[in-house]
C-alpha cells in the first residue's frame, strides 16, 4: 500500500493505482475527457493535469502511478489555467459549436468540462476546415468535425470488443477517425455493437435512431437486463412518452461490462409486424375479436377436451414466472407433462442432465473467458450468437491469446482464430475421441491407443491428425485455458460425447462452459421443458411465443395439431393459424426473472406500458390456470434451488 | 450618482437575444430605475451616444464589414462591452457559413434557391458591405463580459444587467453559463 496526500487529505491505495483513481477514492473528481473507467489509461487529452510537489511540470493524473508520500494538488490556479488552455485548444480545433449539436446539456462531456472550468467563451478562433461526414452505417453516424481525438472509440472497439474496426488516419490535429483503413463504416468490418457511440464523450459518434429525440435527462431509463441471448448483459432501456428511444449498456456491470451486441442494442428497436391488440377467435376461417373471458373459455374447453393430448410450447425467451405459471397450468390442470420449448436447442437440457449425474455444478463462469491464453471453442458461434462472450475472447488475441475453433461449418467460428478445424463427417463422439487421443499422444509420446485413434481420425471425421495434435499442443502449453461448448456440438443424441468431453476437461482442470441459447434456456430446462422436436402428436396445443419469429420447424409441427391457442405480441405465420389468439405483452412491456447461462438470476424491468387490452405473458399464464380451474402458482425459486444446476446459481 | 447608460445593437444574429432580454418582463421597470437605456435596435435612438455610454451590449457575430464597423463604434463609445449570446460569443449559427465559405452561401441564397429563376443574381451594389469570415465579436474588439446562450435566458440577462447597474462586473457561472 502507498500513502499519499491529495488536496491536503491523506489516502492509502494499493501500489500501481493512478493518482486519478486515488483522488476518486477521496471523492475528488479530477476533470477528464479521454479517460474512461472501463478503458486502460491513455493520457491523451491532458485535462486531468495536477500539480505534484517536486515535479517540474504538471502531470497527467490518469496515467501517473502513485508513489510514497507524494503530495498532489488537483485544484490550484496553475492547474485551472492549464485546464482552460487545454479546453481552448480543443474547442479551436474543430466544429464544437454547441448550438447545432445534438449532444448537449449533460450529454456532452466536452461541454460539461467547459462549464466545470468556467469557460464562457473560446479564447482561440476555431479552425473551420470541415471533415466529411460518414452516414453509411444504418445505426451509427460519424462526424469527425465533433471529434476531440480522445480515441475512446478506437480503444473500446479494440480493447473491449476485440473487433479492431476503428482507427485513426493522419497525425496530430489532422487525425480523423476511420474504419478499416478508410472504408465507409457501413461497408467496414463493423459489427454494429454500438460501444463506440456509447463511449464517445461528444457528438462525434451519434446514434442515428435516437439523435435529436431528447437528452438523456429527458428520457426515462429502466435499468434492466438484455434477454436476447443467454449472457444476460445489463442494459438501460431508454424511453420517452411510452416509446422506445435507445438501449445502452451499463458500464462496469457484470457480466457484460457495459458492452452489448447488435442484437441487444439495435435489433429490439427495429419495426415489428402488426401488433395484436385484443384476443381473437377463429370462426369460419376468419379471426374475430373476442373478450378475454370468451377467448380463455374457448381455449380452456379445447385444452381440457384434449386432456393428456394437450401440449405446451413456450419460448425460452419468456420470464421464469411465465414458464412456471404455464407449467403449473399444464401439470396441475391438464395433468399433462408435455412441456416443450419453441425451438430445438438442447444445450441447457444436456447441461442440466449432466449436472444431475455429476451431482452439482461443473461449469465455469463467464469471467473465465476474460483472461485466457488458449480458448477451445467447440461448435460455439460466438461471432454471431452470444456475441459479448465472444468479445471477451476476441479482445485478447493481440495479447498472444489463441483461439481454437472446431465446427462442422466451413466458415470459421471466429475470424481471428489461431487454429480453425472443420469436422466434415462423423459424430461428436468421434471428435471427442480424436481430441482426447491427440492430448494423450502429445502428453505421452508413443501412446499406442492414442496413435491408433489418431490414425483413423481423418477417415472418421475428415480432420487431419496434425491439426488435432496442434490443438492439443496448444492446450498443453496453456496456463489459463478454457473450453467453450456450443449448441452445434451439444445434442441429447450424442450426449455421451458431451459427458466424455466434460470429464476430460475436469481431469485436466480445464474450465469448461456450455453456452445455452436463450435468456431463459437454463431455467426452462430446470423446469422440465424439452426441445420441440421431441413433442408427441397432440390434439391441442398452447403456444406461448416470445418476441422471436416462430421457426419453420415449429410451424410444421403445429400444422399437425388440430387446435392451436397462441399467445403472442405480434402477428406471424403462426398467429394466422391460431384457433384462439391471446394478445400478450412484448419484451419491453413485461418485467420478470431470467437465469443466464452462468446461473445469474437477473430481473428485467418493464420499460413501457402495454397497450390497453393486452396482458403480460405471466397474466396470460395465470388466466389460463384460472380458466382450467387450477392454481397457476409454482414456487419456481425453490424448484431452481433444489434442482442440481450445471453452474452455481447467484442472485 | 447618475444612472449608468446602457446601449445595445445587433450584428449577425436573429434578434432572439433581444427578445430574451424583453422576457425579463416586469423586471424591466426595476431595471429602468437602475439604468438609463439609450440606443437599442428596439428603441427610437439607434446609435450609442457620441459622448459615450457605460455599458455596450452586442448581439450577433461579425459576418460583414458593416458588423465590424458597428462593433468598433460601440467599443469606442462604451466602457464595458458585453457579448450577448452564442453568435456574439462564438460566432454562432452564422458561423456555419465558414465551413462552406461566404461565396457558396450567397450562391445558395440568391441563385440556387428553389424559388429563384434564371435571373437570380448575387447583389453587388458598391454600397453594400462585404461578407467576411464569420467571427465572434471578441475577434474584432475587446470584450469584457461574455454571456453565451442561444438565447441566454432572461434570468441570465437580468443578472448581468443588474450586476452592471450596481457597478460590478458580473460573473457568468452556474446556470447562467449555458451554451445550449
Amino acid at each position: 500500500m502507498v500513502t499519499l496526500t491529495i488536496d491536503g487529505n491523506q489516502v492509502e491505495v494499493p501500489e500501481g493505482t493512478t493518482v486519478l483513481e486515488a483522488a476518486e477514492k477521496l471523492g475528488i473528481k479530477v476533470p477528464r475527457l479521454c479517460h474512461h473507467p472501463s478503458l486502460k489509461p491513455y493520457g491523451g487529452c491532458r485535462l486531468c493535469m495536477v500539480e505534484v510537489e517536486g515535479a517540474r511540470i504538471l502531470q497527467p493524473s490518469c496515467t501517473l502511478p502513485v508513489s510514497k508520500n507524494m503530495i498532489v494538488r488537483t485544484d490550484t490556479p496553475k492547474v485551472r489555467e492549464a485546464r482552460k488552455f487545454v479546453l481552448s485548444m480543443l474547442f479551436s480545433e474543430r466544429n464544437h459549436f454547441c448550438m447545432y449539436c445534438q449532444a448537449t446539456d449533460g450529454d456532452c462531456e466536452l461541454q460539461c468540462a467547459a462549464y466545470e472550468q468556467g469557460l464562457t467563451h473560446w479564447p482561440l478562433t476555431p479552425n473551420y476546415s470541415p471533415y466529411a461526414l460518414d452516414a453509411s452505417h444504418k445505426q451509427i453516424f460519424i462526424d469527425n468535425n465533433r471529434c476531440i481525438l480522445c480515441r475512446r472509440c478506437v480503444r473500446v472497439c479494440g480493447d473491449m470488443v476485440g473487433n479492431f474496426t476503428l482507427g485513426f488516419e493522419e497525425r496530430g490535429a489532422n487525425s480523423f477517425l476511420v474504419a478499416d483503413y478508410g472504408l465507409p463504416l457501413g461497408e467496414s468490418s463493423c459489427i454494429s455493437c454500438g460501444a463506440c457511440v456509447q463511449i464517445c464523450p461528444t457528438g462525434a459518434l451519434m446514434d442515428r435512431g435516437s439523435a435529436y429525440q431528447g437528452r438523456e435527462t429527458d428520457l426515462n431509463s429502466s435499468a434492466s437486463v438484455c434477454t436476447e441471448c443467454s449472457i444476460g448483459c445489463q442494459r438501460y432501456v431508454r424511453t420517452r412518452d411510452n416509446r422506445l428511444v435507445r438501449i445502452d449498456g451499463v458500464w462496469e456491470s457484470e457480466p457484460g461490462e457495459g458492452l452489448l451486441c447488435k442484437k441487444g442494442r439495435y435489433t429490439p428497436l427495429e419495426p415489428k409486424p402488426e401488433r395484436i391488440s385484443a384476443p381473437e377467435i377463429l370462426q369460419n376461417g376468419n379471426h374475430a375479436q373476442a373478450t378475454w373471458d370468451e377467448a380463455l373459455a374457448e381455449a380452456a374447453k379445447h385444452l381440457k377436451n384434449a386432456a393428456d393430448g394437450a401440449v405446451l410450447f413456450a419460448s425460452a425467451k419468456l420470464p421464469i414466472e411465465t414458464l412456471a405459471g404455464l407449467k403449473a397450468s399444464f401439470s396441475g390442470g391438464l395433468r399433462a407433462e408435455h412441456l416443450y420449448l419453441t425451438d430445438d436447442d438442447e444445450t441447457a437440457l444436456a447441461s442440466v442432465r449432466l449436472a444431475e449425474e455429476l451431482h452439482g455444478p461443473f461449469e465455469a463462469k463467464l469471467n473465465a473467458l476474460k483472461n485466457v491464453d488458449v480458448a477451445l471453442l467447440l461448435g460455439c458461434d460466438l461471432e454471431h450468437d452470444q456475441q459479448v462472450a465472444g468479445f471477451f475472447l476476441k479482445r485478447q488475441v493481440l495479447d498472444n491469446s489463441r483461439i481454437i475453433t472446431i465446427s462442422r461449418q466451413d466458415k470459421p467460428l471466429i475470424k481471428r482464430a489461431a487454429l480453425k478445424i472443420q469436422q466434415k463427417k462423423g459424430s461428436s463422439f468421434d471428435l471427442v475421441t480424436g481430441l482426447v487421443s491427440g492430448w494423450h499422444a502429445i502428453l505421452h509420446e508413443g501412446d499406442k491407443l492414442a496413435e491408433e485413434n489418431l490414425a483413423h481420425l481423418e477417415e472418421k471425421t475428415g480432420i487431419k491428425p496434425a491439426k488435432i495434435r496442434e490443438a492439443a499442443a496448444m492446450l498443453k502449453e496453456a496456463q489459463n485455458p478454457v473450453v467453450v461448448i456450443g449448441n452445434e456440438f451439444v445434442s441429447l443424441e450424442h450426449y455421451d460425447a458431451l459427458v466424455r468431453l466434460v470429464l476430460f476437461c475436469k481431469q485436466n482442470e480445464f474450465p469448461v462452459m456450455i453456452i445455452k441459447r436463450h435468456a431463459n434456456s437454463l431455467a426452462a430446462a430446470q423446469l422440465g421443458y424439452k426441445p420441440a422436436a421431441g413433442s408427441q402428436p397432440a390434439k391441442a396445443a398452447f403456444i406461448a411465443l416470445g418476441d422471436e419469429e416462430p421457426s419453420a420447424a415449429l410451424l410444421e409441427q403445429c400444422a399437425q395439431i388440430p387446435f392451436l391457442v397462441v399467445s403472442a405480441s405480434h402477428r406471424s405465420a403462426l398467429t394466422d393459424k391460431a384457433n384462439v389468439l391471446l394478445a400478450s405483452a412484448a419484451w419491453s412491456e413485461e418485467g420478470g426473472n431470467f437465469l443466464s447461462t452462468e446461473g445469474r438470476l437477473q430481473t428485467r424491468v418493464a420499460a413501457l406500458d402495454a397497450p390497453e387490452g393486452v396482458r403480460s405473458t405471466k397474466a396470460v399464464a395465470d388466466a389460463l390456470a384460472a380458466a382450467l380451474g387450477v392454481s397457476g402458482k409454482l414456487d419456481w425459486m425453490s424448484l431452481l434451488k433444489q434442482q442440481p444446476s450445471p453452474v452455481e446459481l447467484e442472485d | 450618482m447618475a444612472k449608468p447608460k446602457v446601449a445595445s445593437d445587433w450584428l449577425a444574429g436573429c434578434a432572439g437575444c433581444h427578445m430574451s432580454f424583453l422576457d425579463i418582463d416586469e423586471r424591466i421597470v426595476a431595471l429602468t430605475e437602475l439604468v438609463d437605456l439609450r440606443a437599442t435596435p428596439i428603441t427610437d435612438l439607434k446609435e450609442p451616444d457620441e459622448s459615450g455610454v457605460d455599458v455596450g451590449i452586442l448581439e450577433g457575430g461579425i459576418s460583414n464589414t458593416y458588423n465590424e464597423e458597428v462593433a468598433r463604434k460601440m467599443r469606442a463609445r462604451c466602457k464595458i462591452l458585453v457579448a450577448l449570446g452564442d453568435c456574439a460569443v462564438f460566432g454562432g449559427v452564422p458561423a456555419m457559413r465558414n465551413f462552406e465559405g461566404a461565396e457558396a452561401a450567397l450562391k445558395r441564397a440568391y441563385i440556387e434557391t428553389e424559388s429563384t429563376d434564371e435571373s437570380g443574381k448575387i447583389p453587388d451594389d458598391p454600397e453594400l458591405s462585404t461578407p467576411v469570415h464569420v467571427r465572434p465579436v471578441s475577434d474584432v474588439v475587446k470584450v469584457d463580459v461574455f454571456l453565451p446562450g442561444c438565447a441566454p435566458s432572461a434570468d441570465a440577462i437580468f443578472h448581468i444587467l443588474s450586476e452592471l447597474a450596481q457597478g460590478r462586473i458580473p460573473e457568468v457561472t452556474g446556470e447562467y453559463n449555458d451554451w445550449h
